[in-house]
């Protein structure tokens, strides 16, 4: 009964039934319970029957997984290893025994097992076997160990064995297990404490048995929950009576323990601590700019030889031991010292071309020599500062003292320079110029232009009469003529001064490890290498102090080395002190990371990605320089113009003041009509006529016949007082103009009559004029319409006063913090004595001097394009403090990014210069020194 | 589906030997998941027989690799079993389980499993021939001569037997098994 109902569910379930057969079985099963649960317990068994089957296959592919794995590895050799507190070890040698079998592998590895097995070590541990193919293999045991058997990895009879091989391993990890298997936790008789003991061998397939290659070894990690101090690796020793000792304690690799990389700090030692005290940004992303912009940084002061001789001599004794203290050299202060070779030379505002006019327009050919008949070159040298200003000026070869005091005026008159620079950085230089005084032919060429020179000096102080006819047979000699092609550069040079000045980017002979090439790789691309590992991190704290990319490179090129064994490297270097580090036995992370190739090529692209965008960056910073310098240098030569044609205009317009007031004083007054036309009095009377006829009128007459009435008129003066008259104006107007020029007082006589026009000196003196980056003193006298800029030095200011005129003095002094502002009204000349100037904002300066220029007179020329330049000047000051705080800032950290910087082979090359220098200044150094004055 | 229509169902076992190679790195899973040693490789072989079955059903289709089938499956049968053992509960992963499992395949699951026990009580002869026939599809001449009967009659009356027994004994089992918690 029980079978049919079986065998009935069966057919129905197989579909074995036949049509009317199946609908009665439905029919039945619709209303018995019995049969439904029947029915469906056999549908289960069905299916339960057919995952036995597939548990069967399971089964059998688990059997011959792990008959594989007892096959692969043959039997064991008598080595053995304890990992005696042990992370990982990094097994170089291990002893083993033959084994003379000659079997199959598959089919006879159990019975070579069997063969094998009594071979192991500890009897009592279960034996893992494990095949290693020809090329190597990773495995992981049963507790996780991992092994990596490279190729090579073993000697058969001490020849490298290249076939497939059988590596018999076995572990034991935790305490219990050691204990069972009753292995000897001692060595001697000193107890140890195990974090794991293993035991490893290797035997050919038919079961010979293999060395450990220990050029290769085989490579062991042992997953512990901590590094124990003190942990190392012991050998096991046989001692024959079933019993082993651990013997020969040997360091162990610890495998670093990879770190993510943004936790980790490769900034040289104090570059951090250093940006701290400076209270500088934090975030990573700057400081890593920060860093990256001294990418081949190379000081302005490596050129420099007058400078830093404790620092050299220090050098010489102390040869370039990395790890010695980084530097004895004092911040400098560029303003004071002087930078002997600049990468561009200080220059005249405008140029060459612009220097050669300047000179021959200020200067005055002196009398005395044009008497004796002087003539001659005089160098003069001076130093220009970082702000462009002439200070220690000073006669090199002197022609003769008054050309040589001419030429000092000279010096005196020019404007500010565009200082030199180096790096970009504005850098205090020494220049030396030749001014040649002239008799020749020059005269003859310069008649009649006095006039014009005389106006182009702003403020004449000179006290002697510069005569009508003296003219200024001067020429400035400033490019030799036989070197034409150097002329073109020159000019070039001035006419864009920023084309080559960029930053000259050849790399400085310091040793040093640029920040490239860290960078490159402190990147999560470089996470799990040994690179993203706090053992590396503190090695390269030590790198960075060897200032040598070569032990870098060491490191990131071999990533796939154990630590330690590049430490080796690095100390056969002669870094002895990775000694130390070697001997901390640090393996390597992920040693068969197939990816470390990639990471490789990656890393050099990343250095040369970094390296492109430091010099980017550089250029970049040193075009806005550039822009700016050239900004302020255009502005500057239209300001010196601007003060020149103010200064002529001032003239003019005082001269014709002068001329005016004498020519009324003397009587010759009404003589005066300069424009027959403006004569003609206006709408004095009115003209009439009636318009007869519709079209175009004019009122008009021919102008001749004007002339006629105004020669009528004139004609009703005594026509011999008004030639007489003339003739006398004339005179009058020549003493005014040449005794004005000399802004001292003189008369005039005509008419009978004498005048005398008073110049007044005027002399004040600015207190604490050091404080001061630059003082401009401004007069605005009131019956002109121009203004004058004085002339002053160190805050002195001697200027004389016209006697008819009434003056309003400001002064501006520019400081760091912002404007001092003095102003003084209705001044008639006379000692103003010591002058404190006060703090004032910008937009009340610009106020005051506004108010004051436009008081004085409705007609006073725009003081606007005036305030302009003093801003622009303000800034200039400002930036060029900003460029030393900078390079200041920054040699100040390049000290804790290069711990060698200083020592640089450039300096040491140039210690014997300073010698030879003072002897070999002959011919050929003068000459070198007169190529070079503008800037080459 | 008749007798005749029967076709071996074609397996290749090299696929099973394959993915039984990556047991170690299945084990280090699982034991990432709390699973100790001991149960690991008994989930390991059930996610396997699950793969194996599936792999039989004509509406299945592998989307993944089927090392990655396997893993996944054996996450889900260790926090199944993890559940049902209320070992492994933190809140964070059972909110997040429970959305993934289907509570009654879980239960046939179960079933299956007492029944598969109960089968094993059967004899070796029983067993390989329920085995060949409803796993591996063989016709019951063949295993008539595999398992050395006669003929396919005789097999296919040994099959009833054979489904008979296996019925008792499931029945046993499902007794005991309900008794043992009142137990």
């Amino acid at each position: 009964m029980q079978l049919d109902n079986t065998r009935n569910i069966d057919r129905y379930l197989s579909g074995e039934l036949s049509a009317s057969d199946y609908a009665a079985f439905e029919e039945q099963l619709k209303t018995n319970v019995e049969l439904q649960k029947e029915v469906e317990l056999q549908t289960m068994i069905k299916e339960a029957a057919m995952r036995a089957s597939f548990r069967a296959d399971v089964q059998h592919a688990a059997r011959r997984y792990k008959l594989n794995r007892i096959i692969k590895w043959g039997a064991a050799g008598l080595g053995a290893v304890a990992l005696i507190l042990a992370t990982s070890l990094w097994i170089t040698s291990s002893s083993k025994k033959e084994s003379e079998k000659t079997q199959e592998a598959p089919v006879i590895a159990l019975s070579m097992m069997e063969e094998l097995s009594p071979n192991a070590d500890f009897s009592s541990l279960p034996i893992q076997y494990f095949s290693v193919p020809k090329e190597g293999d990773v495995f992981l045991s049963d507790q996780s160990v991992l092994l990596s058997v490279p190729k090579k990895a073993f000697l058969l009879k001490n020849e490298v064995y290249t076939g497939e091989a059988i590596v018999q391993f076995q572990e034991a990890l935790q305490a219990n297990e050691i204990v069972k298997a009753g292995l000897n936790t001692k060595s001697g008789n000193d107890l140890l404490e195990t974090q794991g003991m293993f035991s490893i061998h290797a035997y050919t397939p038919d079961g010979k048995k293999l060395e450990i290659n220990p050029k290769v070894g085989v490579y062991v990690q042992v997953p512990v929950d901590e590094h124990k101090e003190g942990m190392q690796l012991y050998e096991y020793v046989d001692l024959g009576n079933g019993n082993g000792d651990w013997q020969n304690p040997k360091g162990l690799a610890r495998i670093p323990v990879p770190v993510n990389m943004k936790d980790l700090d490769f900034y040289p030692e104090e570059y951090e601590d250093q940006l701290d005290k400076l209270k500088w940004k934090r975030g990573k992303s700057q400081r890593d700019s920060l860093y990256l912009s001294f990418e081949n940084y190379c000081s302005f002061e490596t050129n420099n030889t007058n400078t830093h001789g404790t620092s050299r001599s220090l050098l010489i004794n102390d040869p370039a031991v990395p790890n010695s203290q980084p530097t004895v050299r004092t911040p400098i202060n560029r303003n004071t010292m002087v930078v002997r070779f600049p990468d561009v030379e200080a220059r005249f505002p405008g140029g060459a071309q612009a220097m050669k006019e300047f000179i021959s327009a200020t200067c005055i050919y002196p009398d005395e020599a044009l008497g004796k008949g002087l003539s001659g070159r005089v160098y003069v040298s001076m130093e220009i500062d970082i702000y462009g200003l002439i200070s220690n000026k000073k006669i090199d070869r002197s022609a003769h003292p008054i050309l040589d005091a001419e030429a000092l005026r000279i010096i005196n008159e020019m404007p500010q320079w565009i200082p030199a620079q180096t790096r970009g950085y504005a850098v205090r230089s020494s220049i030396r110029l030749p001014i040649d005084f002239k008799l020749d032919d020059v005269r003859e060429k310069r008649k009649g232009e006095t006039g014009f020179e005389m106006m182009l000096r702003p403020a004449p102080k000179i006290k002697k009469k510069a005569p009508k006819s003296a003219v200024t047979p001067e020429e400035l000699e400033v490019i030799p003529q036989d070197e034409p092609e150097q002329e073109d550069a020159r000019q070039s040079l001035a006419a864009e001064g920023d084309a080559d000045s960029t930053v000259a980017d050849t790399p400085c002979s310091y040793e040093r490890i640029n920040p490239s090439k860290v960078l490159a790789f402190w990147k999560p691309e470089f996470n799990n290498t040994n690179l993203a590992t706090r053992e590396f991190e503190r090695r390269m704290k030590a790198i960075h102090a060897t200032c040598n990319e070569d032990v870098l490179k060491k490191y990131t090129s071999q990533l796939g080395k154990p630590i330690s064994e590049i430490d080796r490297g690095v100390v056969n270097m002669g870094y002895s002190d990775f000694g130390s580090f070697a001997k901390e036995q640090v393996g390597a992370v992920n040693p068969n990371n197939p990816h470390l190739k990639n990471i490789k090529a990656f890393y050099d692209k990343g250095v040369t990605a970094l390296q492109n965008q430091a010099s980017k960056d550089k250029n970049w910073e040193q075009q806005l320089r550039n822009k700016w310098d050239q900004y302020l240098a255009e502005l500057r030569t239209a300001h010196s113009i601007a003060t020149k044609n103010q200064a002529e205009k001032s003239l003019k317009e005082e001269t014709a003041y002068n001329e005016k007031r004498t020519v009324q004083k003397l009587g010759l007054k009404n003589q005066r009509r300069m424009n027959p036309v403006a004569a003609y009095p206006q709408f004095r009377k009115t003209i009439g006529f009636t318009a007869r006829r519709s079209g175009g009128y004019n009122c008009d007459r021919p102008v001749n016949r004007v002339i006629t009435y105004q020669a009528a008129l004139r004609s009703s003066l005594d026509k011999e007082t008004a030639q007489q008259r003339k003739i006398e104006r004339k005179g009058v107007e020549v003493d005014v103009k040449s005794g004005t020029e000399t802004r001292e007082t003189f008369s005039v006589t005509a008419n009978g009559r004498t005048r005398t026009i008073a110049y007044n000196s005027l002399s004040f003196a600015v207190s604490n004029p050091g404080k001061y980056n630059k003082i401009m003193a401004y007069a605005f006298p009131h019956q002109l319409e121009s203004y004058q800029l004085l002339e002053g030095e160190n805050g002195n200011f001697i200027t004389s006063l016209n006697d008819d005129i009434i003056y309003d003095i400001c002064i501006v002094g520019m400081t760091d913090e912002g404007y001092e502002y003095f102003q003084k009204q209705t001044l008639k000349g006379g000692s103003v004595g010591a002058i404190e100037l006060k703090k004032i904002s910008e937009s009340k300066l610009d106020a005051s001097l506004l108010q004051m220029n436009a008081k004085r007179n409705s007609k006073s020329t725009a003081f606007t394009s005036e305030l302009d330049w003093i801003k622009a000047e303000k800034s200039y000051f400002k930036e060029v403090d900003r460029r030393q705080e900078m390079e200041e800032f920054r040699e100040t950290i390049v000290r804790s990014i290069y711990p060698c910087y200083g020592y640089d082979g450039g300096e040491s090359v140039e210690i014997t210069a300073p010698e030879e220098l003072p002897a070999s200044i002959d011919s050929e150094q003068e000459a070198a020194a007169e190529i070079n004055p503008f800037g080459i | 589906m008749t007798q005749t229509s029967r076709k071996p169902i074609e397996r290749d076992s090299s696929e099973l030997h394959s993915l039984y190679k990556k047991w170690p790195d299945v084990k280090r899973y699982l034991r990432s998941l709390g699973c100790k040693a001991a149960d690991a490789e008994d989930i390991f072989q059930e996610a396997l027989v699950v793969f194996a079955r599936k792999r039989t059903e004509p509406d299945f289709e592998l989307t993944v690799d089927p090392f990655h089938y396997v893993k996944n499956t054996c996450k889900f049968l260790w926090y199944n079993q993890s559940r049902k053992e209320s070992k492994h509960r933190t809140s964070e992963l059972s909110d997040h389980i429970t959305a993934e499992i289907d509570d009654s395949w879980f239960e046939k699951e179960q079933q299956l499993d007492l029944i598969e026990k109960a089968l094993k009580k059967l004899g070796e002869k029983c067993q390989q021939l329920l085995q060949l026939f409803y796993g591996k599809g063989w016709s019951m001449s063949d295993i008539a001569k595999k398992i050395g009967l006669r003929n396919d009659k005789v097999a296919k009356a040994q099959k009833y037997r054979c489904l008979t027994k296996a019925k008792e004994e499931v029945q046993k089992l499902q007794g005991e098994t309900l008794i043992t918690p009142k137990a």
